[in-house]
C-alpha cells in the first residue's frame, strides 16, 4: 500500500492548485478582453472607413465627381501604412484601387461582400482584417459598387503574442511561487502539531500519569489531545491494576510455596518413619493442589482475556440447572445453617460448562458470606431480548466504593483476611464475570439494607 | 442394611455410595466424584466433596466398627471392604 501525502505537501499541493485554477481562469480573461478590445478596435476603424467612402460615393452625383473619387478616397487611407482599399462595378471592372498590389489583388479575387465578421487573411508575414460591402453611387439609376477595405493588424498581433507569452509565462512563475509559499506556510502552520508528535513520543509507561498539556492548543488539536489525555488515563488505570495484580500474585504465591518450604525443611531435618514422610508428602500435596488450581484458573483468565477460549454453545434450561447446581451445594449449605431456594425459570443458549460454573462461583461467593440462619436465592426470570439470574443472600454490605473492585483478580474487601483463607484465591468473581462477558451479557453487584445482590443479564 | 440396621440415604447420598461401592479400592479424586455424582464438570474449589462424603461418612460409619470410607489425604476418597 502506498503511504499518503504528508500533510504539509497535501495542504501545499492543494494551496497550489487552488493558486493555479485562480491566476489560469484571471488569465484567460485577460487575454479575452485583450483580443476583444482589438477586435472592436479594428472594426470600428473599418466600419468607420466604410462610411466614410460610402459618403464619398454618394456624394458623387456628377461625372466629374466620380472622377474626383480616387483622390479623395486615397486621402482616406493616409496615416493607414498597409490599408488597401479596392471599389469594384458590379460586373467586376476595378473602378478604383489604393495599397500592397498583392492586398488589392487578394481584396478583388475573394470577393467576400458584406460579410458580418471581418475576414482574416495572411499572407507574407502580414496579417489583414478585411470587411467588404455593396453600396450605390451618388449618380441616378447607376448600378451598386463594391468597397472592400483590408486593415493591417500585423502590429497588434505581434503585440497580442507578445502579451500573451508574458502572461503565461508570468503566470507559471506564480503558481510557482504560490505552491512554495504554501509549502512553508503548511510548515509554519503545522508546528504546533510536530510539537505535539514530540511530547506524544516522550510519554513511557512511567509517565503515564502526567497528561498532556490541554491550554494554548488550536482547536483542531485540542480534541485529540483531550482524546489522546482520556486513553492515557484509561491506560494508565489498566497499568496500576496489571502491577497491583502483579504484586497480589507473587504474594499469593508465596506463602503456600513459603508452607511447602517449611514443611519440607523440617521433614527433612531428621530421620522419619514412613508413615511420617507419607503425612508430610501429603500436605504438601494437598499445599499442591492449591496452587495448581490456582494457576488453573489465573490461566483460564488470562485466555478469557485473549479471547483463546472457545464457547461449545448448546440450548440451555437453567432451571435445571440451577436445581442441579443448588443439589450440589445443599450439603455444603446446610453444613453451615444456610438455606438455599430457587424460583422462577429461564433459557439460554451458552456453553454449559462455563455457564454451570459462573452459577457455581456465584452460588459458593454467596453461601460463604451469609451469616447462619440465612438463606440464599436464586431467581430466574426471561424477557423477549434478555434473561437476569439473580444470586442474593443476606449478610455484611459491601461498601459501595468497594463494590466495582469486587470482580477484580485477587482482590478481597478485606484484606486481612488474605492470608487465612488459602481455598479462596479471590478468582471466582472475575471467572463469572469473564464467563458472563464471553456470552455477551453484564454481571454487576449491589448491596443494601443488609443484603448483597448479583444480577447477571444475558442477551438471548 | 447395615450391621441388620436400615440406613436412609438421599438420592445423592446413594449415587455417591454407589460410585465408591463400584469402584472400591480406588482412590477417587474429589473432581471426578463431584463430576459422577453431580454432573459438576468443572474443578470447584470448595470443600462440598468433603461435605458430602462427611454426611454419608456419619451415616454409614460412624457408628460401626469398621470404616468402610477413608480418605486418602491430599488425593480423594476410597471405600474399602473388611478394612483392608
Amino acid at each position: 500500500m502506498k503511504a499518503p501525502l504528508s500533510l504539509t505537501a497535501r495542504v501545499s499541493l492543494l494551496f497550489a492548485a487552488a493558486a493555479a485554477g485562480v491566476l489560469l481562469a484571471a488569465g484567460a480573461l485577460f487575454e479575452h478582453a485583450a483580443e476583444d478590445h482589438f477586435l472592436d478596435d479594428d472594426r470600428e476603424e473599418l466600419v468607420g472607413k466604410t462610411e466614410l467612402i460610402r459618403r464619398l460615393l454618394a456624394n458623387a452625383t456628377t461625372p466629374a465627381a466620380v472622377a474626383e473619387l480616387p483622390t479623395l478616397i486615397a486621402g482616406t487611407t493616409f496615416g493607414h501604412p498597409g490599408m488597401a482599399i479596392a471599389v469594384a462595378s458590379a460586373n467586376g471592372a476595378v473602378l478604383y484601387s489604393t495599397g500592397p498590389r498583392a492586398v488589392v489583388g487578394h481584396l478583388l479575387a475573394s470577393g467576400e461582400l458584406g460579410q458580418a465578421q471581418p475576414a482574416i487573411w495572411s499572407h507574407s508575414g502580414h496579417v489583414y482584417r478585411i470587411a467588404a460591402s455593396r453600396m450605390p453611387l451618388g449618380i441616378p439609376a447607376s448600378l451598386p459598387v463594391t468597397v472592400a477595405i483590408a486593415l493591417d493588424i500585423t502590429g497588434d498581433r505581434a503585440f497580442m503574442n507578445e502579451f500573451r507569452q508574458f502572461l503565461w509565462f508570468g503566470m507559471a512563475l506564480s503558481i510557482l511561487i504560490m505552491a512554495m509559499l504554501g509549502w512553508a506556510a503548511a510548515q509554519r502552520g503545522l508546528l504546533p502539531l510536530h510539537r505535539l508528535s514530540s511530547r506524544v513520543a516522550a510519554v513511557s509507561a512511567q509517565h503515564l500519569d502526567k497528561p498532556l498539556p490541554e491550554a494554548n492548543l488550536p482547536d483542531e488539536l485540542r480534541e485529540l489531545v483531550l482524546a489522546f489525555n482520556r486513553m492515557l488515563a484509561r491506560l494508565e488505570d489498566s497499568f496500576r491494576r496489571l502491577s497491583e495484580f502483579s504484586a497480589d500474585l507473587a504474594h499469593e504465591l508465596r506463602t503456600p510455596i513459603q508452607n511447602l518450604l517449611m514443611q519440607t525443611q523440617v521433614t527433612l531435618n531428621r530421620e522419619r518413619d514412613a508413615a511420617e514422610y507419607r503425612d508430610n508428602l501429603q500436605a504438601n500435596l494437598e499445599e499442591l493442589e492449591r496452587l495448581s488450581r490456582m494457576t488453573a484458573d489465573m490461566l483460564f483468565l488470562a485466555k478469557a482475556d485473549n479471547r483463546l477460549l472457545a464457547l461449545r454453545c448448546e440450548p440451555l434450561d437453567l432451571q435445571r440447572e440451577g436445581e442441579q447446581l443448588l443439589t450440589f451445594y445443599e450439603a455444603y449449605a446446610s453444613d453451615r445453617g444456610v438455606a438455599l431456594t430457587q424460583t422462577g425459570a429461564a433459557t439460554l443458549s451458552g456453553d454449559r460448562l462455563m455457564i454451570q460454573r459462573a452459577l457455581a462461583n456465584l452460588l459458593s461467593n454467596a453461601i460463604r458470606f451469609t451469616p447462619r440462619g440465612g438463606t440464599v436465592a436464586l431467581d430466574l426470570s426471561e424477557s423477549e431480548e434478555a434473561l437476569t439470574v439473580r444470586v442474593t443472600n443476606p449478610g455484611p454490605e459491601i461498601p459501595p466504593e468497594r463494590l466495582p473492585r469486587i470482580f477484580e483478580r485477587l482482590y478481597r474487601i478485606d484484606p486481612s483476611r488474605r492470608e487465612g483463607n488459602a481455598e479462596h484465591a479471590g478468582l471466582g468473581l472475575a471467572i463469572a464475570k469473564s464467563i458472563v462477558e464471553m456470552h455477551g451479557g453484564t454481571i454487576r453487584a449491589e448491596s443494601s439494607a443488609g443484603r448483597t445482590r448479583f444480577s447477571v443479564l444475558l442477551p438471548r | 442394611m447395615r450391621g441388620g440396621r436400615r440406613i436412609d440415604l438421599t438420592s445423592k447420598e446413594f449415587a455417591l455410595l454407589e460410585l465408591l461401592l463400584r469402584r472400591q479400592g480406588e482412590v477417587l479424586p474429589r473432581s471426578l466424584i463431584a463430576s459422577q455424582v453431580w454432573d459438576m464438570n468443572f474443578d470447584s474449589d470448595t470443600n462440598v466433596v468433603d461435605v458430602a462424603v462427611r454426611r454419608l461418612r456419619a451415616k454409614i460409619d460412624d457408628e460401626f466398627e469398621v470404616k468402610l470410607i477413608q480418605t486418602v489425604r491430599g488425593m480423594g476418597y476410597v471405600l474399602r471392604a473388611e478394612g483392608q
